[in-house]
């Protein structure tokens, strides 16, 4: 196994393993708001602790597959907790609810943490509340390591094991192949014993997977495992104290821990991975065989000897191209449907926000869902969870009211909060709407008149409305409140929206409640592109056709005649100064970058001020004669709610190279890109 | 504007006009050409777009021109207040910006209060003038927003700001 296939394969494994967690804690979360909504119906409510202890059990294994501790400790914490739950005498409180929330919470950082690199969070408050929850049944302090937790454990004859095997498994194609992989080890391990930790490493390019067992008495590994790249050997210690992690409770007032929502402020991003119904998969297929069907048409044409090929062939070929321009449109069309996701995911995880934001702002509100399945490019859907997040937060908190002011209106105490998706055409429409408060036109005038965003005399529209909710760091409160204060402001959610090629509009009826209508695109062109910086000018270069970039002193140049060129593998690279080809103000920069695109025989390098990094974008067709100039290929918004250009470096190169022709042969023909528009470029390198 | 609102506007034999403020002068422009009225961002510059366009806005998902409507008529620029608004507008299967001063105000005007425009206007201005309407002594200068969109779309230059015709030459008694 190559150093590539190995590193492939844990990228593999560890993308699986976010998005198994990701739907892991989902299931937690919905059982959890479960329990709470029949508490005190026992029965129910065990069924659901049990539910509950499952997930953790699963959560708590799959962590330690990856080394991944801290989570690992958490969702072990909670196991622990969900047990002593089960069996303590007492009745399930809701208040229990929030604790278990926020062990779920932290864990869900945790293994967010990893997945972006960062620290992981404190685990130590929610860790202590958990411990206190769980030790009420029992006496004393906590005991929050394996030990304390074995004594519970349903693996009965874990519980007295004396031996600690290490497993070692190697995983490999042939082995994959028979189906045999890292969770069938871990299967037949918890057959075994207890799985004590689990933690992948790095050996000679490939990845193996080491283990650690405890296995009771009078069992032993099966010798015919050999043969599926397990080995193993017993651990020389038979403490098992060292392996574990030191207590990590403390003494503490349980009551102080801090509320779930208010330890880490961001939502975790979620895994990258999409689950495919098999078939859309082979509807795909299909289409790959209908388009190899085509390919050989296409030879059996061409292979007829150049004598032979008379209209009729031509004619053959005209065929076979507009068959295969049909078959790869419906090819991308369902590659794109691959693509898509039920847009209830999203929804189920605002559950959560309104839950919070009701608490937080003594709200009762009711959440109705309708439309879930739904389904929208999954990339939409990832990118729309913040502003979602932002207006169902404002809803709760400035939009439904207090229960005793609703009562006072005539409306029921609880408001309602519904959330709709539906799909209209090629466009998904998305509707956050609450029976709340309104919006006060005549409160908003007022401050937009006091901020300036309205001349003197001016009336505040309908349309107007919107822009000036936008307008940054507008509040129609006074003071930023807790739930409201938090997060992305309105101007964030219409530029995010914007961003997803969609527009959002507001309704809203003073004492009956505001609208928000978001539409969006049902897929988008999406690319990656480096971001660069031009003469001041934020723009995106599509990443396919970077060749190399290259870090230059600017001092290196070498100027003659009309050209610049640096040396480059040997030879010379010529460059062209992308800022004074767009006319932009020049930076004097003692240090510049080169996008190195072209050919490899004919390269070129585009000089560029600074780089940003590469980012997914959305593009947007720039049609319009006045700006469709051949150097951009598109636009696309970078959620500042600006627009930056998108340059298209083959029409570049070609102008560049027509440039650098005599004027005569430019007449000849025209590059298939130049079109008649008042904006022909005139492309001067002086 | 939708269609309801769009029957009922003919149905009455009248049409209404969203007003805009330009270099002192008023200006209408039927409301069924124009999409949205926004604040005017900061629009994206185009390398080697004509002068008078300031760039690219983004507007309902979509990527269209900004066109300084100053700029395009010879006037001095301005930089842009509180009040300067983009008149987003759709003719022609093309969606295009229009920035002008402000614009805060509608008028229904009847097709036969649209007078023609005197002889003797020559030049750019009388070009996109469909003509000219009087409130009392307020004028309005009425835009013929297809011809404005087809000299955009033709490739001359710029307009001198001579041949622009000043405002208070056309405030003048004809």
């Amino acid at each position: 196994m190559s150093d590539a296939a190995g590193g492939d394969f844990f990228e593999h494994f560890i993308e699986e393993f976010f998005a198994e967690c990701e739907e892991y804690l989902a299931a937690a979360r919905r059982v959890l708001l479960e329990l709470e909504a029949g508490a005190g119906q026992l029965a129910a409510g065990t069924a659901h602790l049990q539910e509950l202890f499952r997930t953790m059990h699963t959560l708590k294994g799959l962590c330690g597959m990856v080394g991944l501790s801290s989570a690992e400790h958490m969702a072990h914490a909670l196991e622990d907790t969900l047990r002593a739950l089960q069996d303590a005498a007492t009745p399930f409180v809701p208040a229990n609810v929030d604790v278990l929330l926020a062990g779920v919470d932290v864990l869900e950082h945790c293994i967010a943490a990893r997945r972006t690199g960062d620290a992981p969070p404190d685990t130590s408050a929610v860790l202590a509340r958990l411990a206190q929850l769980s030790a009420s049944p029992r006496e004393g302090g906590v005991e929050m390591h394996e030990g304390g937790a074995r004594a519970h454990d349903p693996h009965d004859q874990a519980r007295d094991f004396h031996v600690v095997y290490h497993f070692s498994f190697v995983p490999s194609r042939e082995l994959n192949e028979r189906g045999f992989g890292v969770e069938s080890v871990r299967a037949r391990l918890r057959e075994l014993g207890e799985l004590l930790d689990a933690r992948p490493r790095v050996v000679g390019g490939g990845i193996a997977f080491d283990f650690r067992v405890g296995v009771a008495a009078g069992l032993e590994p099966d010798a015919a495992w050999l043969a599926d790249g397990m080995t193993w050997e017993r651990a020389p210690e038979p403490s098992l104290d060292a392996l574990l992690p030191g207590p990590i409770a403390h003494e503490v007032d349980g009551a102080a821990g801090p509320p779930a929502s208010g330890i880490v402020p961001t939502a975790p991003t979620s895994a990258s991975v999409v689950r495919v119904d098999l078939a859309r998969l082979d509807a795909v297929m299909r289409l790959v065989g209908d388009l190899v069907i085509s390919r050989s048409r296409l030879e059996e044409t061409l292979s007829q000897p150049a004598s032979g090929r008379t209209a009729a062939a031509w004619d053959a070929l005209e065929d076979t191209n507009v068959l295969m321009e049909r078959q790869l449109r419906r090819l991308r069309d369902g590659i794109m449907r691959i693509r898509l996701v039920p847009v209830g995911e999203v929804f189920e995880r605002l559950r959560f926000a309104v839950r919070d934001a009701a608490r937080e702002s003594g709200r009762q509100v009711r959440l109705e869902l309708h439309g879930q399945s739904t389904e929208i490019d999954k990339l939409v859907v990832d990118r729309m969870l913040e502003p979602l997040l932002h207006l169902v937060r404002n809803a709760v908190s400035h939009g439904i009211e207090v229960p005793s002011e609703r009562i006072a209106r005539g409306k029921p105490a609880q408001g309602t909060l519904t959330l709709r998706a539906a799909a209209s055409g090629d466009r998904i429409v998305v509707q956050v709407e609450d029976d709340g408060a309104g919006i006060d036109l005549d409160l908003v005038e007022a401050r937009a008149h006091t901020h300036g965003l309205l001349g003197v005399e001016e009336r505040l529209t309908p349309d107007g409305l919107l822009d000036v909710l936008c307008a940054s760091g507008f509040s129609t409160r006074d003071g930023a409140d807790m739930t409201s204060g938090r997060g992305v402001g309105m101007d964030v959610v219409r530029s995010s929206v914007r961003a997803l090629a969609g527009e959002i509009s507001v309704h809203t009826a003073l004492g009956q409640g505001t609208r928000f209508v978001i539409e969006l695109p049902l897929t988008l062109m999406i690319v990656d592109a480096l971001l660069v910086e031009i003469g001041g000018q934020l723009m995106a270069v599509p990443q396919p056709v970077l060749r190399e970039i290259l870090q230059v002193d600017a001092s290196s140049i070498v100027q003659f005649e009309n050209n610049e060129v640096v040396s480059y593998r040997g030879g010379v690279l010529p460059l062209l100064n992308l800022a004074r080809l767009f006319g932009f103000p020049l930076t004097p920069l003692t240090q510049v970058f080169l996008l190195v695109v072209g050919t490899e025989t004919a390269p070129m390098g585009l000089l560029v001020d600074r780089l940003f990094g590469l980012r997914e974008i959305v593009v947007h067709p720039v049609v319009d004669p006045l700006v469709s100039v051949p150097a951009v290929s598109g636009a696309t918004e970078l959620g500042d709610g600006r627009v930056s250009l998108i340059l298209d470096s083959a029409a570049i190169l070609r102008l560049a190279r027509e440039q650098r022709r005599p004027a005569a042969q430019n007449t000849g023909r025209r590059p298939a890109t130049s079109r008649p528009s008042p904006a022909a470029v005139s492309f001067t390198t002086q | 504007m939708t269609d309801t609102q769009r029957k009922a506007t003919h149905a009455s034999g009248t049409d209404s006009y969203v007003l805009f403020e330009l270099a002192g002068a008023t200006y209408a422009l039927l409301s069924d050409d124009i999409q949205q009225l926004e604040m005017v961002g900061q629009p994206t510059p185009v390398p080697n777009a004509p002068s008078y366009v300031e760039g690219v806005v983004a507007v309902r998902g979509q990527v269209i021109p900004a066109v300084n409507l100053r700029a395009r008529f010879g006037f001095p620029a301005t930089p842009h207040d509180v009040r300067s608004r983009l008149l987003v507008i759709r003719a022609q299967g093309r969606t295009v910006g229009l920035i002008v001063d402000s614009a805060r105000e509608f008028a229904s005007i009847t097709p036969d209060e649209v007078l023609p425009l005197p002889e003797g206007l020559t030049g750019l201005s009388g070009r996109y003038l469909r003509g000219i309407a009087h409130r009392g002594d307020r004028l309005m200068l009425v835009v013929d927003i297809r011809e404005l969109l087809e000299i955009d779309a033709n490739p001359i230059d710029t307009a001198p700001s001579e041949t622009a015709m000043e405002p208070a030459l056309l405030g003048a008694p004809l």
